[in-house]
């Protein structure tokens, strides 16, 4: 957890707590105030990155835990929503998309089976299971760094910095993104 | 798929419309919209594609849940997290050579992990895992010796159900944790490690994440019940959990 590294003194004495810093509370306070309003946002990141609303569940929340624990590595004044989007990235990375991946049974490496197996007991609800089964018709790695650019208004070079990768795979997934969004449309279309 | 405008790749207008083209790419789109239908028609159809998707993630939008109730609770006295914080300056306390030293200052920091991880469990978490009660209390017993604490009389507590035990670690010590459902099958947890601290008769009640705590020290061991919040039970249950313990290690 690393509860070791933390750049600010706090100490309390029973029932109160003094900050010996003023910026580790204004922190706190700019990552407890601005969270539920980031929440929803935060949400869709994580089924963006999850694919499944019950994993987006547990890493929104997990993400926002893990926020307050760090809240002091916050900068007030800047972007909360983009900080907590780089926590749930790298939560989902680093501890959940392993164990999300075993937990989807028979599933042999194709988004298909996954959404098959997964879609009828997670989400009953016959018009949310197709918003989701569009979701997961493209990659993870595709709908993330779409959402990013295409929904969320980064530009590439945003987009490299929060998903940690080269902006040239910013822009080969953004043309994949496209080319199979295109060729969904005609099928649906008839066109193709 | 559209009839090829030779001039421009469909990569060059997703630049183009991503507002990522350079000043010379967005000079000759430009300039050849003037005069070519057939380019204004394949930046429509581009236009099209990302606006399907957009508007898939909007939807997606509209179903978020609101964030739940303990993420803002968790913080509201500015307290669990800077508990945390606490425990780096036990060090730092010494200096303020009046404080005494069985404070919370001291401990939060396990305290605060195992809330944290706590936080996560939901009824789920446990009504599907119904363990063998045989090798359960094996694994008790293999929990307490090495714990070097006595896990094998625990008391019979109205409301709690025993799911199972486990061991867990923090900062390199075992520390024992004792999974319980209550009747509305809300998870509650015993958690056990050894802290070196002297006992307390009292026990002190704390809200950490979100859910109730219940803290002591017997005899070196720090020992903390969690659960949900206002359940009048748990103050009760970590009372006989004192008594028992106080009991049978002291």
């Amino acid at each position: 957890m690393g509860l070791g590294r933390r750049n600010g003194v706090v100490l309390s004495l029973g029932r109160k707590t003094i900050g010996l810093f003023g910026g580790a509370k204004d922190s706190h306070r700019a990552v407890r105030e601005g969270i539920a309003e980031c929440y929803p946002r935060l949400w869709r990141f994580c089924v963006a990155l999850s694919g499944e609303r019950s994993q987006a569940d547990d890493l929104a929340q997990m993400t926002c835990l893990r926020a307050i624990e760090k809240a002091i590595q916050f900068k007030p004044g800047t972007h909360l929503d983009r900080w907590l989007f780089t926590i749930a990235r790298s939560v989902w990375l680093n501890e959940m998309r392993r164990n999300a991946i075993r937990q989807a049974e028979s599933f042999s490496g194709t988004h298909e089976e996954m959404t098959a197996s997964e879609a009828p007991t997670a989400e009953t609800n016959i018009f949310a299971r197709e918003v989701f089964n569009k979701v997961v018709s493209l990659p993870e790695a595709q709908r993330v760094t779409a959402l990013l650019v295409f929904v969320e208004g980064y530009t590439y070079a945003e987009t490299a910095a929060a998903l940690d990768i080269p902006i040239g795979t910013v822009m080969s997934r953004i043309s994949a993104t496209r080319k199979a969004l295109q060729s969904q449309t005609d099928q649906a279309t008839g066109t193709k | 798929m559209m009839a090829r405008n030779e001039k421009f790749s469909d990569d060059d207008l997703g630049l183009y419309l991503d507002g990522e083209a350079d000043a010379e790419l967005v000079a000759s789109v430009e300039t050849a919209l003037a005069t070519d239908a057939d380019l204004s028609e394949r930046l429509n159809a581009l236009r099209a594609t990302t606006a399907n998707f957009t508007e898939i993630y909007k939807t997606v939008l509209d179903l978020a849940p609101n964030a739940p109730s303990y993420l803002s609770h968790a913080e509201k006295p500015g307290r669990p997290v800077l508990l945390a914080l606490a425990s780096m300056v036990a060090g730092a306390a010494v200096m303020f050579g009046g404080l005494t030293l069985w404070q919370p200052a001291e401990q939060p920091g396990w305290r605060a992990v195992v809330a944290n991880y706590q936080s996560l469990y939901v009824a789920e978490t446990l009504t599907g895992a119904m363990p063998d009660p045989a090798q359960q209390e094996v694994l008790l017993a293999q929990l307490a010796k090495k714990l070097g604490f006595g896990l094998d009389d625990l008391p019979e507590i109205d409301g709690l159900t025993f799911v199972r035990a486990q061991e867990l670690g923090f900062n390199g010590k075992p520390l024992a944790q004792l999974t319980f459902l209550t009747a509305q099958n809300q998870p509650v947890a015993l958690c056990i490690i050894k802290t070196g601290k002297e006992t307390t008769n009292t026990i002190e009640p704390e809200e950490l994440f979100g859910l109730s705590t219940y803290s002591w020290t017997q005899d070196g061991y720090g020992i903390l019940l969690i659960g949900p919040n206002e359940n009048r039970g748990l103050q009760d249950a970590a009372e006989q959990f004192r008594r028992t313990f106080a009991h049978t290690n002291a």
